[in-house]
């Protein structure tokens, strides 16, 4: 037995202060079971939680609490047995360990508090998240322009090299071409002297002149489009920019069996940097060739472009009109041929557009969708026309 | 006119075989002479200074167009120079004719209009070899002039305003007399009828400041 006087020692059991009245008694018991598996439990499932998440903020914190309650259980459960067994010094000595961890939680706890507000909450995770995708978003969509900006300036590069190559070509093949020429013109002298008067000689021979001169009127276009030695502006006739133009193009509207007329109404100077413009129209009439050349033309209407200018209130309207399916309204030319090119010796509308603006001018567009689309540029007229250039091609 | 009995040769400069073939033979036919060279350290050494004028092409190996210009310039050889290129940029045009080209064809380009500026051309080489011979002339005259017409003849000619014999007299130390006669004398060496005449004439060829 125990001693007397011992904190083992059994009282009377707690069963006699309810006078061992069922009710009373089961009522409590029943209780404190409950709430002991409950206390057992919890902390049973918030290890098992702490095991399986990874990261966990205050581990110490959930395992003094785990402790704490464990130990809240252990105290409920040994009230159940002083009912019957009165070892009221056992039970003290539990719950002085109860007492201990219920303190430590609570001194640990209060200065976690301000910790534990910072963090942020899930909803406020959530719009961080929205917001980092919106970026994501934003930065896909850079870097897709960059890389059509990298693609552009890729032909620019080839468009350049074209150039230097150009300079060379025209250097070399001007060579022969004026071997040609002179020989030709020797020939009608030697023709002439011998009394040979036969006009289908002298024909062929100046037809020679002709096409002798127009392969280096092609040359000559051909590097001052890709030369940049004309940066700056100059006063020019649209007329001379426009056969520029079109002797760049000519080969593949042919090709595409597409006649192009030229209607010059008006014919004034205008200021403007002569090769971007040059590049501005080459653009315009080979979108039109691409248009009509890739789709399925009507055989009843004729395959035509239509380059005309007119001078509207000190502005020079030059347009470029085709003939083939047009645009539908809804949509922006500018920015419909802004990526889909990869060939031909344009720049893509978006430059054009920026060309044109830059020399104070405006960039329209019309179709009605079904027969043919009008691009049309607009020009100031330069005031006074001065014969400023040194040389000019002719 | 020096120039006047002597044919005018066409000195051409051109590294392209087949232009060096072409151009004199179609020149030739309009009855020039030509002669030919391939690069411009040939032509520096074939010059024999003839009346005529350069067909000068842009491009050349080693010295190229525009060098050979200054170098002629360095040289003091005034041959009119026309220019012929099968890529002339504005900026090379503009730089050769500043230097006195007479002018800047861009090949290819018509025989008639070639022969229009090598005649342009030539027309300047015999004004340029004519006041050349006149200076010249001027120059040998001068030389026969004694120490004291020497004297006068700078009296004459430095001046603004040609002194008259008295303040010449003093100048020089001499009699009024001894001054006139030296003048006459000058006079009659330098074929001027009068001092006003002579005073145009030689202030032409030395560039007076007054003129």
């Amino acid at each position: 037995m125990v001693e007397t006087g011992s904190l083992f020692e059994r009282f009377t059991p707690h069963g006699m202060c309810y006078q061992w009245r069922p009710d009373i008694l089961w009522l409590n018991v029943g209780s404190d079971v409950i709430i002991a598996i409950a206390y057992i439990l919890i902390p049973a499932g918030l290890l098992y939680f702490m095991n399986r998440r990874s990261e966990v903020i205050y581990p110490a914190l959930i395992y003094l609490f785990c402790i704490f309650i464990f130990s809240c259980g252990v105290t409920h459960a040994f009230g159940i047995w002083t009912v019957w067994n009165g070892q009221y010094g056992v039970q003290g000595l539990i719950k002085s360990f109860t007492a201990a961890a219920s303190v430590a939680t609570a001194l640990m706890l209060y200065p976690a508090i301000p910790k534990l507000l910072a963090l942020r909450s899930a909803r406020e995770l959530e719009q961080v998240n929205n917001q980092l995708e919106l970026q994501i978003d934003r930065r896909k969509k850079s870097q897709q322009q960059t890389l059509e900006l990298q693609n552009e300036l890729a032909r620019v590069g080839r468009i350049t090299t074209v150039g230097q190559m150009a300079t060379g070509l025209a250097h070399e093949v001007n060579q022969p071409l004026l071997a040609i020429s002179a020989s030709a013109d020797t020939a009608v002298q030697v023709a002439r002297s011998v009394d040979a008067n036969d006009s289908m000689l002298f024909e062929c021979l100046e037809d020679i002149q002709k096409e002798t001169h127009r392969a280096s009127e092609i040359i000559r276009a051909l590097r001052s489009f890709v030369d940049n030695e004309p940066s700056g502006k100059t006063n020019v006739q649209i007329d001379s920019l426009i056969y520029q133009a079109l002797s760049l193009v000519s080969n593949e509207a042919r090709n595409a069996d597409i006649e192009i007329l030229v209607e010059i109404d008006d014919n004034p100077f205008i200021e403007a940097n002569a090769v971007q413009i040059v590049q501005v129209l080459v653009n315009l009439v080979c979108n039109a060739v691409e248009a009509m050349a890739g789709s399925q033309q009507n055989p009843a209407r004729e395959r035509q472009i239509q380059v005309q200018t007119k001078q509207l209130n000190g502005e020079l309207h030059v347009s470029v009109a085709d003939t083939g399916p047009g645009i539908a309204a809804d949509r922006d030319p500018f920015l419909l041929f802004e990526s889909d090119k990869d060939t031909g010796m344009g720049v893509g509308l978006s430059i054009c557009k920026d060309i044109v603006t830059g020399h104070n001018g405006t960039i329209k567009f019309s179709s009605d969708g079904t027969s043919g689309a009008t691009f049309t540029i607009c020009l100031p007229v330069s005031a006074e026309p001065h014969m400023s250039q040194v040389y000019t091609d002719d | 006119m020096l120039s006047e009995g002597s044919s005018p040769v066409i000195y051409l400069v051109d590294d392209d075989k087949s232009v060096l073939k072409t151009l004199p033979r179609a020149l030739e036919l309009y009855g020039y002479t030509v002669r030919s060279f391939a690069t411009a350290k040939d032509f520096l050494a074939g010059f024999d200074g003839e009346h005529g004028c350069l067909l000068l092409d842009l491009s050349l190996p080693v010295m190229n167009g525009l060098e050979l210009q200054d170098e002629l310039a360095k040289l003091k050889i005034n041959i009119p120079i026309v220019f012929i290129t099968g890529h002339g940029g504005v900026t090379d045009s503009v730089r050769a004719l500043r230097h006195g080209a007479v002018d800047f064809l861009l090949k290819p380009f018509r025989t008639e209009k070639l022969i229009e500026s090598i005649n342009e051309a030539l027309e300047i080489d015999s004004v340029n070899r004519a006041r050349l011979a006149k200076d010249n002339d001027i120059q040998r005259r001068i030389a026969k002039l004694t120490d004291r017409e020497r004297n006068v003849f700078d009296l004459l000619v430095l001046d603004n305003e040609p002194p008259s014999s008295k303040v010449m007299a003093r100048k020089l130390g001499i009699s009024h007399r001894t001054v006139e006669h030296h003048r006459s004398r000058v006079l009659e060496k330098l074929a001027a009828g009068s001092v006003v005449e002579l005073r145009l004439t030689i202030g032409k060829t030395l560039g007076a400041q007054w003129l």
